[in-house]
């Protein structure tokens, strides 16, 4: 009954003409970038935090939360038309989308998309309402002990279940943790490695950061990539999107499992909405009575990943609400981007600002609506979003990531650690280091440093407090089962080559 | 990618073993409390260790450090370096417009950008001028007008 009354508080703000713009204007925004392939959504949220600025943080957040969704939505239009995922959590898509469009049925493909998406998300937002009070209840119970193991059992899962190279993973959290490092120890005062830089003295910027490693090193990335762009010429109504009886059938268990299985895993930090669509897809196929159809159009192979992606987008956000604790590259960039509002994710939350906390899952709701009329009205408006020149389009990214970074700070230095940060994002991506684990850590580095810290104070400096506290003690133990695991299996739970950077 | 490998081990050695030395002169400890070198040392440790494993795996070792290699497909060479080297020419337009933003102004500065990135890229005169036209124009508008956004102006005032 509490869960609802602050729900009905979170829709006045949620229904306010400004966030209802803002819902909008990100749910477009994130269609618009899923559509392009080699910009994701972390991409879109860092290039455009600069801009957010002049915004409150309720509609700011609003808004990359619509980026977020769309994005997932986005990227199926091109899975299916092309056969080129707009972005990683699109991957599965293209095996069964692309096969119905060249039946003639992409419409339908789109549709259940749309449809499966709306479900799931829908799902996954009253889950996460009811799941929020009594995490954010169990997160309050803990001290530093608590938080700095937590913390560390959260790098471990990002170096398991990002990418197929573990050692590397492990390098790009401990680059992240180094980083974030850099400045004056709020405890000595003493500045460490700002090389006698004053503007390195706070910390280094999260900003720049985000917009090197995903924003413009995906522009370099992308140039030498083929384009998909001006290959599309197909035409859709209403009528051609919307799925049959025969198809809804067909497809409902698919949605159901898919939304399942997506939120859980979208709850695991560094696992995301592309493993979620992976395993929904494997999922599907075992359950399948004739798994010779996936692959040549079965409608399952789309409703099943389509609806996981978007429940695990949701599931993502019950660690960052309610621990504050990112378990993906784009949700780590909405955690810095609240933090520069002076919002601090966590059990807190909740507390010390419920309007904003339960204004944004109150407008999770209204941005799942938006999602699925815009889909079904506006497709052919996206798809022609394909025609613009990848000559046109990369620079023009890359501008305004410039600008966008000098506004943050109206100084050329901020632009000048993008850029390099971007040669590091595209040396990392070039020899497979992924780049979300660095960001993730750089995001999370002080609060694990602090707590590592004031543990250590609490116990006069014996290590012994992380394994005498029962709940510490677990997730240690937690951790070294992980890296253990780690050390003695030879392939990680889930591969793809662009996993956790949803 | 392997000699790629233990080039990134040596250099990520070498930055492990300054981060250590900088920890222990900034302390671990102050009295009974972790110092301001607690965390670098830490996090120069884990370097250092996943450095070794960088440099070590696939040699004659522990059995553990060979599973960690993961099986991998080459690239061939000349798609490799035509990738690298787009990239290193877009970086260096970047970089040259950037250091004419301080002279000529931030917009006159995006607009060149525009100019020469459409053109390296393959884009016609056309677009690369209407780009360059329109893009900095909404930028203005954006940035300067609505966000008030002091930036670098240049000998035109823009």
């Amino acid at each position: 009954m509490e869960t609802l009354t602050l729900l009905l508080n979170g829709f006045q703000v949620a229904l306010q003409p400004v966030n209802l713009l803002g819902a909008a204007v990100g749910v477009v925004i994130g269609q618009l970038i899923g559509v392009l392939p080699g910009v994701g959504p972390s991409a879109a949220i860092a290039i455009l935090l600069p801009v957010t600025f002049g915004l409150n943080p309720t509609t700011a957040m609003i808004m990359f939360i619509g980026i977020y969704y769309g994005a997932m939505y986005g990227g199926t239009i091109t899975s299916v038309l092309l056969r080129i995922p707009g972005e990683s959590a699109s991957v599965m898509t293209t095996l069964d989308g692309y096969a119905m469009a060249q039946q003639g049925r992409a419409g339908v493909a789109l549709g259940i998309a749309a449809f499966g998406s709306f479900i799931a998300g829908t799902f996954g937002i009253i889950a996460l309402m009811f799941l929020a009070q009594p995490l954010t209840t169990v997160a309050l119970a803990f001290g530093p002990p608590e938080f700095a193991a937590l913390l560390v059992l959260s790098f471990s899962l990002v170096i398991y279940l990002t990418g197929r190279d573990k050692v590397k993973g492990a390098v790009s959290v401990l680059l992240g943790l180094w980083l974030s490092v850099v400045g004056v120890d709020l405890i000595s005062g003493l500045p460490r490695f700002t090389f006698g830089q004053l503007k390195l003295l706070s910390g280094v910027a999260f900003v720049p950061v985000a917009v090197g490693l995903f924003g413009i090193a995906e522009v370099l990335l992308s140039a030498a990539k083929r384009s998909p762009y001006g290959r599309v010429e197909a035409r859709f109504s209403l009528r051609g999107v919307l799925p049959s009886g025969a198809d809804w059938m067909a497809s409902r268990w698919a949605i159901v499992r898919g939304t399942l299985s997506g939120f859980v895993v979208g709850m695991l930090p560094g696992a995301g909405a592309t493993a979620a669509s992976m395993i929904s897809y494997t999922i599907e196929k075992r359950a399948a009575r004739d798994p010779d159809r996936f692959g040549r159009g079965a409608i399952e192979g789309v409703a099943g990943p389509e609806s996981s992606n978007n429940a695990a987008a949701v599931g993502a956000m019950v660690p960052l609400l309610t621990l504050g604790l990112p378990g993906s590259a784009t949700t780590a960039v909405m955690l810095g981007g609240l933090m520069m509002f002076g919002l601090r994710p966590g059990p807190l939350l909740f507390e010390q600002h419920p309007q904003f906390a339960w204004g944004i899952i109150a407008s999770m709701h209204v941005s799942n609506l938006m999602l699925v009329l815009v889909n079904l009205l506006a497709i052919p408006v996206f798809v022609s979003v394909l025609r613009v020149p990848k000559p046109v389009l990369l620079p023009s990214i890359m501008a305004l990531a410039i600008i966008g970074t000098f506004s943050l700070e109206n100084h050329l230095f901020e632009v000048w650690l993008a850029l390099g940060f971007a040669a590091l994002g595209y040396l990392m991506e070039r020899y497979e280091y992924p780049p979300a684990p660095l960001v993730l850590a750089l995001v999370l580095g002080n609060t694990l440093e602090e707590a590592a810290r004031q543990s250590l104070l609490l116990s006069r400096g014996s290590p012994l407090i992380f394994v005498t506290r029962p709940i510490s003690a677990a997730l240690i133990a937690l951790t070294g089962v992980l890296i253990l695991t780690s050390l003695l299996r030879r392939r990680p739970i889930v591969t793809a080559p662009q996993l956790a950077k949803d | 990618m392997r000699r790629a490998d233990r080039l990134t081990g040596l250099l990520l050695l070498a930055f492990a073993a300054y981060t250590i030395v900088a920890g222990v002169r900034m302390s671990y400890w102050q009295g009974r409390i972790p110092g301001p070198g607690f965390a670098p040392i830490w996090i120069g440790g884990g370097l250092a260790l996943a450095a070794l494993f960088l440099l070590l795996r696939r040699a004659p070792g522990p059995a553990a450090l060979q599973l960690l290699e993961p099986a991998r497909e080459e690239e061939p060479r000349t798609l490799v370096a035509r990738e690298l080297l787009l990239a290193a020419e877009i970086a260096l337009v970047t970089i040259a417009a950037l250091l004419l933003v301080p002279r000529v102004g931030m917009m006159a500065g995006v607009v060149v950008l525009l100019l020469v990135l459409i053109r390296l890229l393959g884009g016609t005169w056309r677009s690369a001028v209407g780009t360059a036209l329109v893009l900095p124009a909404a930028f203005y508008l954006l940035f300067v007008r609505w966000l008030q956004v002091p930036v670098p102006k240049g000998p035109w005032g823009l």
